[in-house]
């Protein structure tokens, strides 16, 4: 424990660091998947291509990504940025499309028959009743990076990986678990904390099955 | 003469793969403050012509005009939001309140909250739904005919000339359709306004129909009033669209005033009846006291004329 | 060197990684598919067995890594410190989708099984498993994919696998290990997946139900 009290600067600078990368491989990973989910729901032609690219993205082994991302865009920050936020598309991009899919079409027709226009319908009315299951996408894709956030250290990106690597290395468990815990921790806290806010998105979230993708 | 709200001109509907259109060349005149019924057996046509009403289908050839101006030449939008729309599966967005949900056209019209709130509420009251109970309910908490009652106030929020509604009682019991129904005839009472309510329920298009218009293949079989269908009938299928006991929903729509003889003889004793009340409830009164004949009063209840029970059972071949 | 000549120098080197993370791969996983599915069965069953749940919440969204990590001290390193963590993320989704697939069999089938005088175990086998059978699977799946992508990263922990080569890729910068280790990986699981998806729709048709 003592070493905890040592070294919290270097531990509170690699949680730092991984809640950075994490954070900012969600907000990339949100702001294409749900659009993407958005067309693959409304432009029907295009469902096939667009879930069965993400799909085959999420099957890829994670340290298989990082691997094939080295030679696209080198060492750092960026490759794992970019390999966290393929890998985060699917649940996003899967449940913003069942989300707008399973919209009943008579609440669509009465939307139409009022008055509102395409765009009125998805902003007030599929995208509203489609939060239940996109919060528990974000909840899944949110919990994946926090995970993967570890192995970016591996490619010189840093994060919490630095210490339970160096731990492995060093046959250290205390170090282990200086980088082990934050990781813990940070990934429960999400999943609760997510949990909470799909609950008050007006339904049960179903957390009784694991993801059946494509 | 009241203006003619909808007009259809020679409309025709193909779809794609089928070789009989929908809607085979019709031409049709709604007036305004009057109900029209579209009925017919399933497939002949009655909801694809409601709904090209509000070009939620587009016809493939002849015009419709809403208050004179050529559908087509209408904003979509515009046109919807001048329309009033009831599905028979509601449609109430469950995400948001019941004040919500009838405050939609009015905000996508850009009107400000405070008229918003009062037409709620005014809206609430018409549909028989205490506002106080009901603005801040979800659709989950109601049940079917309330559903449905705000679905009619949601319709109506923009105050629209034109109400189109697409079997809108079909999915409530009997208890509660007739109640809506009631609701319908009150609400038309009140606000006159242009009502086209495909049905296919004959009981439903006779109660709510000025005039009803029998749909077949995409073609008017016949349109007249209620009584015109229940006397002469044009076809077979019609007649039994109608009952076997048509002779006895006819009374349902006749009133006692309109076959009560002035100065008759008054006979003592003769049971009374409301001059407003209809011959089939004249009937009822025939049945259970045997009278040959009831005096008629007015509504302070002073006897002005007489009914006599051979006028009742003779009214069918009058009328041949 | 070239793409080329790195598969013929290393070409047999390759082959017998690939060969251990197969084999590794349908070790852990019939053993984590069996898990899943009696801990499944025994949530879906026993009260006491409720508790299993909040545990497995909290396994699950922890990285697989730091589970690695965290049971060297007490495993070690190789083939055994590597199956211990394997096995528990394998079985969750298994474990998950069992005890789902079970609770969502349509009450009727019960019903009309126990009526008909089957036992308590009869009805299991016969009908709920069996209607929960493309739930069931579709967790293996999850959990099959998962397991190709962990014992990648069992690498580093001495284990031989795929992973190896991905992670002398990263160590020398290699490109040719990079690409051979990831792609095969890669194709791996996806290959694995399409299996599994044609098992899950068979077991669909098994089941009488239609998509």
């Amino acid at each position: 424990m003592d070493y905890f009290i040592a070294n919290y600067d270097r531990i509170a600078l690699a949680t730092a660091r991984h809640f950075e990368i994490c954070a900012l491989s969600v907000a990339l990973a949100l702001l294409i998947g749900i659009p993407l989910g958005i067309v693959a729901a409304k432009v029907r032609p295009l469902a096939f291509a667009i879930l069965g690219t993400v799909s085959v993205i999420y099957t890829i082994p994670t340290l298989a990504m990082f691997g094939l991302m080295i030679p696209l865009l080198g060492l750092g920050f960026v490759p794992a940025i970019a390999a966290i936020v393929l890998y985060s598309l699917l649940p996003l991009v899967q449940n913003a499309y069942t989300g707008i899919v399973n919209v009943p079409p008579h609440m669509k027709e009465a939307a139409r028959g009022l008055g509102m226009s395409e765009g009125q319908i998805l902003w007030r009315v599929e995208l509203p009743l489609s939060l239940p299951v996109i919060s528990a996408g974000v909840r899944t894709a949110v919990v994946n990076a926090v995970g993967m956030g570890t192995l970016a250290s591996l490619i010189g990106a840093g994060g919490l990986g630095d210490l339970i690597f160096r731990g492995i290395s060093t046959v250290s468990l205390v170090v282990v678990l200086a980088g082990s815990i934050p990781v813990i921790v940070m990934a429960v806290l999400a999943d609760m904390a997510l949990r909470v806010l799909e609950l008050r998105a007006g339904r049960r979230a179903d957390s009784r099955t694991a993801g059946s993708a494509p | 003469m009241s203006e003619t709200a909808i007009k259809f001109r020679s409309v025709t509907k193909r779809f794609d793969g089928t070789e009989l259109p929908a809607v085979d060349r019709l031409d049709l005149d709604v007036h305004q403050g009057e109900t029209v019924a579209l009925i017919g057996a399933s497939g002949c046509g009655k909801t694809t012509t409601l709904k090209m009403i509000n070009r939620l289908i587009d016809p493939t050839d002849g015009a419709i005009m809403v208050a004179g101006r050529d559908v087509r030449s209408v904003p979509i939008l515009e046109l919807r939001r001048s329309l009033g729309y009831v599905i028979q599966q509601v449609g109430l967005f469950p995400h948001m309140t019941v004040a919500a949900n009838i405050a939609v056209v009015p905000q996508l019209l850009g009107w400000d909250r405070k008229r918003i709130a009062a037409r709620v509420d005014e809206l609430l009251a018409l549909v028989h739904l205490p506002p106080e109970q009901y603005r801040g309910r979800r659709p989950a908490e109601l049940s079917g005919g309330q559903q449905q009652r705000v679905g009619v106030a949601r319709a109506l929020a923009a105050d629209p000339p034109i109400l189109l509604m697409d079997e809108p009682f079909g999915a409530l019991d009997p208890i509660t359709r007739a109640s809506l129904q009631n609701e319908v005839l009150d609400i038309q009472r009140k606000l006159r306004k242009a009502i086209v309510i495909v049905t296919h329920d004959m009981e439903e298009a006779i109660r709510l129909g000025d005039r009803i218009v029998v749909m077949e293949q995409g073609r008017i079989a016949q349109a007249g009033t209620p009584a015109d269908l229940l006397l002469k009938p044009a076809t077979p299928f019609i007649a039994s669209l109608l009952g076997e006991d048509r002779a006895i929903k006819l009374l349902q729509t006749m009133k006692v005033a309109s076959l009560m003889q002035a100065g008759g003889e008054m006979t003592d004793g003769a049971p009374g009846i409301g001059r407003d009340a209809t011959l089939h409830e004249a009937l009822g009164v025939f049945l259970s006291s045997g009278a040959p004949g009831l005096t008629v009063t007015d509504e302070d209840g002073k006897a002005v004329a007489m009914l006599a029970r051979d006028g009742l059972f003779r009214l069918q071949s009058a009328h041949r | 060197m070239s793409l080329g000549q790195y598969l013929d120098i290393f070409g047999g080197m390759i082959l017998d990684l690939l060969v251990k993370h197969i084999l590794l791969f349908l070790v852990a996983l019939a053993g984590a598919a069996l898990a899943g599915i009696l801990a499944g069965v025994a949530v879906y069953r026993l009260r006491a067995a409720r508790f299993i749940v909040p545990v497995m919440n909290v396994l699950q969204a922890t990285p697989e890594i730091v589970l690695l990590a965290l049971c060297i001290p007490f495993l070690g390193i190789g083939y055994v410190g590597a199956i211990v963590p394997l096995f528990i993320k394998g079985i969750l989704p298994v474990m998950q989708n069992t005890l789902s697939g079970l609770r969502s069999v349509e009450p009727g089938l019960k019903e009309a099984a126990r009526g008909m005088g089957m036992s308590e175990r009869q009805t299991l086998f016969r009908v709920e498993l069996i209607n929960a059978a493309p739930v069931i699977i579709a967790g293996i799946r999850v959990s099959a994919i998962m397991l190709v992508s962990v014992i990648t990263l069992t690498a580093y922990i001495g284990v031989e696998s795929l992973g190896t080569l991905i992670l002398q890729g990263i160590a020398r910068m290699d490109a040719n290990a990079l690409l051979v280790g990831s792609g095969l990986s890669a194709g791996l699981a996806i290959i694995v997946n399409q299996i599994m998806i044609l098992l899950e729709k068979t077991a669909m048709r098994l089941a009488g139900r239609s998509r």
